[in-house]
């Protein structure tokens, strides 16, 4: 039986989430008139990185990690995967920049700023990751080189960037799902707040 | 305090129709072009990675120090502590101890893993067997004193060429075999043991041997790469690529790709004293980093910080648009 | 051995290394962060299209 609707939990989910979020709010067909300028491409354009990212770091693992060394095929698909990677640093840290000058915290926004900064921090060591498990000269320097700095905070003792295996799994797997959870909760903060309004001018 | 002084009310104005399905499909659109444009441009590095083997054959010299460094104990690796042994304390900030305290993980024992370990997989050589028996049934005190003496020649060599001088003629490599001898007397069977780790390793056989010596599936190169860290062939790479850490090389890529320029405050720490010379640059950097990030995540709430925007005012430029329209003079 | 396949530039040879005070950064970093900030002055500085929209919203007090 489904129980009183007072005490369903899925009644209790659903309304709060719809509270939080109404559809229109969810999927707003307008925005301020404020928002017009070009540096508010640059969150969506992170998200558009991090898609490319995902899809072909999925054609990479469809095939496994030694593929993109022996078929020309793979190894294009490591480099589109190389330089997402690379402009997805590069527009985020610009939509950084530019939420910095804006004092996009602002309103009640901490929380926007708090999941993308965090974002960062986590992308950071996905791209680590990456890099130890490509399994070749670059990935012997890179692990050899970075376990230096993680074992001299003991981080070393459970995160081992000299075993492949480790490291393939957290990045294939568990850092996505971390940096992707990190990106859904900042742009649904978004999305429930608004984008921040202008500074108001004449105001100290 | 912690929240400043925001008075951001609510924005009650107009709005525009604003397509933010079709932004996002172009975005993924654009982004994805540009990353095949680049790669049809530039492709991707990919430097083979170097072997025990290669390492043996390039370096034969360096490879039977660094084997002796790893019998007799005096290695990077047999001197790390944790997490690896307990033959260190590790790096430490002022009284704490991070790295000792996490413990040993994943013990190596080098003289046993990389050097009696996989000798006594080699078969059919008599004169091996019975240098490993009378290593391994002599003291402590013997054993260290015949590493000593057999790594003394290779240290003097390895610093004659380090400053350009001419190498002495204790340490030489058969131009055909590829073979080191060591001329140098108290070494007992050191010398057997470093020869036949060197034929081994030549052979491609110590590869498999610090791979497989658990178990038949791997996917744990540790013992392998720390044995090659300890020698010279990886750092000879790295320097001809620039990948050195006094060279900002955390941030680098082989050859002329872009790295990881998002590590510039990282890798910047390690440029200027008193961390370019401190034995406990790792932890120290890695303690102000991890500071400096939580200040990155609490930028809200630091007073200064957070003002800074008002005090440069970009946002001027930004809403330069909204603030001509909401100017007093454009309602008119 | 080196390989890389079917690309236009070639950039599999040593970096040249720009030396500038302490700081020595490759040629390719130093270019991806000049780009960075060449991204963001001209993100700011361009018109951003729908100028008549907005200025029409303005006028027509739309709140959605």
């Amino acid at each position: 039986m489904s129980g009183s609707r007072s005490s369903s939990w899925t009644i209790k989910v659903r309304e709060k989430a719809i509270e939080a979020l109404p559809p229109e709010k969810l999927l707003p067909d307008g925005q301020p008139t404020y928002v017009a300028s070009w540096i508010y491409m640059f969150g969506v354009a992170s998200i558009a990185a991090l898609v490319v990212i995902i899809t072909s770091g999925t054609i990479l693992a469809l095939k496994g990690p030694a593929w993109w060394h022996y078929t020309g095929i793979g190894h294009f698909f490591n480099s589109i995967h190389m330089w997402a990677v690379e402009l997805f640093f590069f527009v985020m840290v610009v939509h950084l920049w530019g939420k910095y000058w804006m004092s996009a915290w602002r309103g009640g926004r901490a929380r926007v700023w708090i999941t993308g900064a965090i974002t960062f921090l986590v992308a950071v060591p996905t791209a680590l990751t990456g890099y130890v498990s490509q399994q070749n000269f670059d990935a012997q320097w890179i692990s050899t080189q970075a376990k230096d700095g993680l074992n001299s905070v003991g981080v070393g003792a459970f995160f081992n960037v000299t075993n492949f295996g480790q490291m393939y799994s957290y990045h294939v797997l568990l850092l996505p799902i971390a940096v992707v959870a990190l990106v859904s909760a900042h742009v649904l903060l978004v999305r429930r707040h608004g984008v921040v309004p202008p500074i108001e001018l004449g105001k100290r | 305090m912690l929240r400043g002084k925001d008075d951001t009310k609510p924005w009650a104005g107009a709005y525009q129709p604003y397509d933010l399905v079709k932004e996002a499909c172009i975005a993924i659109g654009v982004m994805a072009l540009l990353a095949i444009v680049l790669t049809v441009l530039f492709s991707s590095p990919d430097d083979k990675p170097s072997t025990v083997a290669q390492w043996s054959r390039q370096l034969p010299v360096d490879f039977v120090k660094t084997a002796a460094t790893e019998l007799d104990g005096t290695s990077g690796t047999a001197t790390y502590g944790p997490p690896y042994n307990h033959n260190g304390e590790g790096q430490h900030a002022a009284f704490i101890y991070l790295q000792k305290w996490l413990g040993v993980s994943h013990p190596i024992n080098t003289a046993a893993d990389y050097v009696i370990g996989p000798l006594e997989t080699v078969p059919n050589d008599p004169a091996l067997r019975s240098a490993l028996a009378e290593y391994k049934a002599a003291p402590e005190k013997t054993q260290k004193a015949w590493g000593e003496a057999y790594a003394k020649p290779l240290e003097e060599d390895a610093e004659a060429e380090e400053e350009g001088k001419p190498l002495p003629k204790t340490v030489t490599v058969d131009a055909t075999t590829g073979m080191v001898s060591v001329q140098a007397s108290g070494t007992g069977p050191v010398p057997t043991m470093m020869t036949s780790l060197l034929s081994l390793a030549r052979s491609g056989g110590l590869d498999g041997s610090l791979l497989t010596s658990k178990q038949f599936f791997q996917t744990d190169y540790t013992k392998p790469l720390l044995f090659m860290a300890d020698g010279g062939l990886l750092d000879k790479r790295a320097e001809e690529q620039h990948l050195g850490g006094d060279e900002w090389g955390m941030m680098n890529e082989t050859g002329s790709y872009p790295g990881q320029a998002w590590l510039w405050l990282y890798a910047f720490w390690y440029q200027i004293e008193p961390f370019k010379s401190s034995e406990n640059a790792d932890v120290l950097v890695m303690l102000i980093m991890g500071v400096l990030s939580l200040a990155f995540i609490s930028v809200p709430f630091i007073p200064g910080v957070r003002d800074l925007p008002r005090k440069i005012p970009i946002y001027k430029l930004i809403w330069r648009e909204h603030y001509r329209a909401m100017s007093p003079r454009s309602s008119a | 051995m080196i390989h890389v396949l079917g690309a236009i530039f070639n950039l599999s040879h040593p970096a040249h290394v720009v030396h500038w005070h302490f700081i020595k950064l490759p040629l390719a970093n130093v270019i991806v962060i000049g780009l960075m900030l060449v991204a963001f002055a001209v993100a700011i500085a361009l018109p951003f299209p729908g100028a008549a929209s907005r200025a029409a919203a303005r006028r027509g007090g739309d709140s959605s």
